[in-house]
């Protein structure tokens, strides 16, 4: 995909280059056509395929992960207890390891991932200013809905346990309350010694988050 | 095409080369907020303004052929 983009930009810019150095180009209809082709459609098709790109890859834990106060939190993904549940979901492929973050910080509300985006800007806001807090916290409580989406039907969630619905929906009980509890989910405290699950390099070829940290585009 | 025309075409064109360099740079910087920002304010803010100027041209300053001849 970056190749692909990277070869549109590359391509326009050669179109602009040569309408630029030979203008008289433009005087035919062909040249027309081209000098619209060149100043408009192309441009605007870069700039459309670059926002895909760049807002797509603003989802993958590398991304999230490239702020330094973040490492730590990468690294609650590779804790080895079972009930530990960032690293569950990561490790069971309960989540996409790609979008790991993403995916459970995310708000699944009508344009909620362009929600997630402006908290994020206010995230570089912050880091950028130097006011990243020692202990760093939600801005709001963790809404049930994002757990909900994905576990809402699922049998396990249905049948195992006797959920009250209607709480749940109207975040009365906080799924975290039971399920990792609330004020430790990444307990980066105590991440640094914990023990870490080492991958079988032949797991299935999923990647490591240290393997997603070190793919170079 | 005037003169003028000729030189906000030029401007215009430069703007969008610009917003496209910008664009391939920052395709560098993929995995860091700073290469999204750095595409999204200059590159993009380029590319639309330089559209925009070379709308204007072609749609204000390029007068229909026989035009000039006429006046």
């Amino acid at each position: 995909m970056v190749e692909l983009v990277a070869t549109l930009v590359i391509l326009t810019i050669a179109l602009i280059l040569l309408l630029f150095l030979k203008p008289a180009l433009t005087r035919s209809q062909g040249g027309k056509l081209l000098a619209v082709i060149a100043l408009f459609v192309l441009p605007f098709a870069s700039l459309r395929a670059g926002f895909r790109l760049h807002f797509d890859e603003t989802k993958t834990v590398p991304f999230c992960l490239s702020c330094h106060s973040m490492e730590v939190y990468g690294d609650s993904l590779l804790v080895a207890g079972e009930t530990y549940l960032p690293a569950n979901h990561f490790q069971n492929g309960r989540v996409d390891r790609r979008t790991a973050c993403f995916d459970c910080h995310t708000q699944y509300s009508l344009f909620g991932d362009l929600k997630a985006k402006m908290v994020g800007l206010q995230h570089l806001y912050v880091h950028y200013t130097g006011q990243t807090p020692d202990e760093i916290e939600l801005y709001t409580p963790y809404l049930n809905r994002e757990c909900m989406y994905c576990h809402t039907g699922g049998r396990r969630f249905e049948e195992l346990h006797d959920h009250d619905m209607a709480s749940l929906a109207n975040n009365e009980i906080s799924c975290l309350e039971c399920h990792g509890g609330r004020e430790r989910v990444h307990d980066v405290e105590n991440v640094p010694l914990a023990e870490k699950w080492i991958q079988d390099p032949q797991f299935r070829g999923l990647p490591t988050v240290r393997e997603l940290l070190k793919q170079q585009r | 095409m005037s003169e003028k025309g000729t030189r906000w075409i030029r401007r215009a064109m430069g703007l969008i080369l610009a917003g496209l360099v910008v664009e391939l740079i920052s395709l560098l910087w993929l995995h860091h907020p700073l290469g999204f920002m750095l595409f999204a304010a200059l590159g993009g803010t380029f590319i639309v303004v330089g559209s925009l100027i070379a709308v204007y041209c072609v749609v204000v300053l390029i007068r229909p052929p026989g035009s000039e001849s006429a006046e």
